[in-house]
């Protein structure tokens, strides 16, 4: 049945009819969006190859109770190599955070039963990645859909509130300490108190041996009245004795409470050393950087002067005679 | 082909040039000898801003280093500075014994131009003592070590004019004085080149030549202003005041003893000042005299 051909139709069939490079026009138009489509093709299977659509994976996970820091897409490294990636993350009805990601097959052999899985910080401002410690190789190998142990790496944040959370018992018993030394009762206003106990005791004591040479020389020819007198006074350097024996309990008694102190102190110390300790491992680094680099400067700037040409632009250092100045000092009177 | 040989010229210059630049490099100084040439630069610049302890300080060191090295040029270099130094400190004999030790046994083979200069700083420090035999007999010694061309020929000149001028020979010293301006260097020596039209102008002043002792002054206030040296820039106002007011040009030398005395202030030196001021009180002084009473 013949069909009614539009009126552009119509003209079109008449170009074509005589003019034949139409025909060919038509079929290059074709092979060029055919061409086209087929690059756009290839960009997308590269693509997903580069994303890892087309490579074997096995799917594992970990649980968390918080699921901070973690999100969906995030990348899985082994040893600094990305293997693998997370897949999702879900709340479970017990409340426990489930995350499931894939490893390619491909490093799957290096992975073992007994790794685990930990998020790290990548610097100060880095994105997180998870991390896969691998487990020991003669452990047999990972099941699909495994569950792996997970532990997250302190950030600058977790180091900073570790730091205080250490720091805060050290800063109590310092406080402690200090406060206890310096109560009414405390150990300096105790000192104090026996310090001037026993100079009393002594002032009494060679108070008495003055009075008892004075007696001597006094009542030489009344010896036996001298004797009562030196017995009385023999009485009282017994009395005085007495006092220093319980200045000296006192004495015992405070040395107690210094030993205590001292064990305090100690604590406090043990405690400021693993903090240096802690830092000690992060410092030093920095330092040999900072080194390195200032020798670096040194070691450029000192070949630079030793290279020609700037060598010879540079003046070398040599001894000069002052100027000759033979007339006319400076502080001279005229004539 | 032209072209080419051209090229291939331009090569072998450029080459040449680069060999002769590598080829010129100061040859490299021992560890010891480049440290205390740095140690006598500090003590240099220390000498020339007045801070004469720092300088005899490092001066001193540099002195020992160079000791233990036998550097004798450096060492005859570092005892003159030292005399220098104990001179402006007012140690004459600390001065001369620095000098001395170049004129003893062991001598070292120190080089004439140095010795030469150390005799004529000696000769300088008894004229300076008021013992005119032994500066002439040091200065002669300076002549002796000084060879055509020395660099210290001025200041011997200048030696030979002070002395002239002490026996009252004032047409000798005047020559002495012109041979050691002709003889000293106007780039490197402008400082002893100042003190040599200083005292020509003063020899000229003595001689009633006022016109040349006011150029003499002149010409080295300009010296001495280009080097800085407050001192000396008082010395040449003060004598210029003089030489006008011998001429009679009274507001003029006021005009000069008024700068001399702004000048003494900004040094801080208030015996200066006061100097100054004896010269302005005694030119006013002539000038009331002089004038003729009202009528």
């Amino acid at each position: 049945m013949p069909t009614k051909l539009s009126s552009f139709d119509q003209t079109m069939k008449l170009f074509a009819a005589h003019d034949s490079r139409l025909a060919i026009l038509e079929r290059k138009v074709g092979l060029f969006a055919l061409a086209g489509l087929g690059a756009l093709l290839l960009v997308f299977v590269i693509v997903a190859i580069e994303q890892g659509m087309f490579a074997s994976t096995t799917k594992l996970r970990f649980q968390t109770s918080d699921a901070g820091l973690i999100r969906e897409g995030m990348e899985v490294r082994l040893s600094g190599f990305k293997v693998g990636k997370l897949l999702g993350v879900s709340l479970r009805e017990d409340g426990a955070v489930e995350v499931q990601f894939f490893v390619n097959n491909k490093y799957l052999p290096h992975i073992r039963r007994g790794a685990k899985v930990r998020l790290v910080e990548q610097g100060l401002f880095g994105d997180s990645v998870l991390e896969i410690v691998p487990g020991s190789k003669d452990q047999p190998d990972l099941a699909v859909n495994e569950l792996l142990p997970f532990e997250r790496q302190f950030g600058m944040g977790e180091l900073a509130q570790d730091l205080v959370e250490r720091l805060k018992p050290i800063l109590d018993n310092v406080k402690v300490t200090t406060t206890s030394l310096n109560e009414p009762d405390g150990l300096i206003n105790h000192v104090k108190k026996v310090a001037v106990k026993i100079e009393k005791a002594g002032q009494d004591i060679s108070s008495l041996v003055q009075q008892t040479q004075g007696v001597i020389a006094e009542e030489n020819l009344k010896l036996g009245k001298a004797l009562d007198q030196s017995s009385v006074a023999l009485d009282k350097v017994s009395v005085a004795v007495d006092q220093a024996g319980v200045a000296l309990d006192k004495v015992g008694v405070t040395l107690d409470k210094a030993n205590t102190l001292l064990d305090s102190f100690q604590d406090v110390a043990r405690d400021v050393g693993k903090v240096t300790a802690s830092s000690a491992e992060s410092i030093p680094p920095m330092l040999r950087d900072g080194q390195v680099a200032a020798e670096d400067t040194r070691n450029i700037i000192s070949s630079a002067r030793e290279a020609w040409p700037i060598k010879n632009m540079m003046k070398a250092e040599e001894a000069k005679i002052l100027p000759m100045d033979s007339y006319g000092d400076a502080n001279a009177q005229p004539k | 082909m032209q072209m080419h040989s051209r090229s291939n010229s331009a090569l072998l210059l450029s080459f040449c040039l680069i060999l002769v630049a590598c080829g010129s490099a100061p040859e490299k100084l021992n560890f010891r000898s480049e440290q205390a040439n740095k140690l006598s630069a500090r003590a240099d610049a220390a000498f020339l801003q007045g801070e004469y302890e720092g300088a005899k300080h490092d001066y001193l060191l540099a002195l020992r280093i160079h000791q233990s090295v036998e550097n004798a040029a450096e060492i005859a270099i570092m005892r003159f500075n030292l005399a220098r130094v104990f001179r402006e400190q007012a140690h004459p004999e600390q001065a001369h014994l620095q000098l001395d030790a170049l004129f003893s046994e062991p001598a070292l083979p120190y080089p004439p131009a140095t010795l030469a200069a150390a005799a004529a700083l000696k000769s300088q420090f008894y004229l300076e003592g008021n013992e005119p035999s032994l500066a002439l007999s040091w200065t002669k010694k300076g002549e002796g070590y000084c060879q055509k061309n020395c660099t210290v020929a001025g200041s011997l000149l200048l030696l030979r004019a002070q002395l002239a001028q002490r026996d009252n020979r004032l047409d000798e010293a005047l020559k002495f004085a012109d041979d050691a301006v002709a003889a000293l260097n106007s780039g490197v020596q402008q400082m002893e080149l100042a003190n040599a039209q200083r005292f020509s102008g003063e020899i000229s002043l003595d001689r009633n030549d006022f016109t040349r002792a006011i150029h003499s002054f002149q010409q080295a206030l300009a010296l001495d202003q280009k080097l800085g040296i407050p001192g000396k820039i008082r010395l040449d106002l003060l004598r210029l005041g003089a030489a006008h007011e011998r001429a009679g040009a009274e507001s003029t030398a006021l005009h000069f003893y008024a700068r001399a005395l702004n000048v003494s202030d900004a040094m801080g030196s208030v015996q200066g000042a006061d100097e100054v001021r004896a010269y302005m009180k005694g030119l006013q002084n002539n000038s009331a005299v002089n004038t003729p009473e009202p009528r």
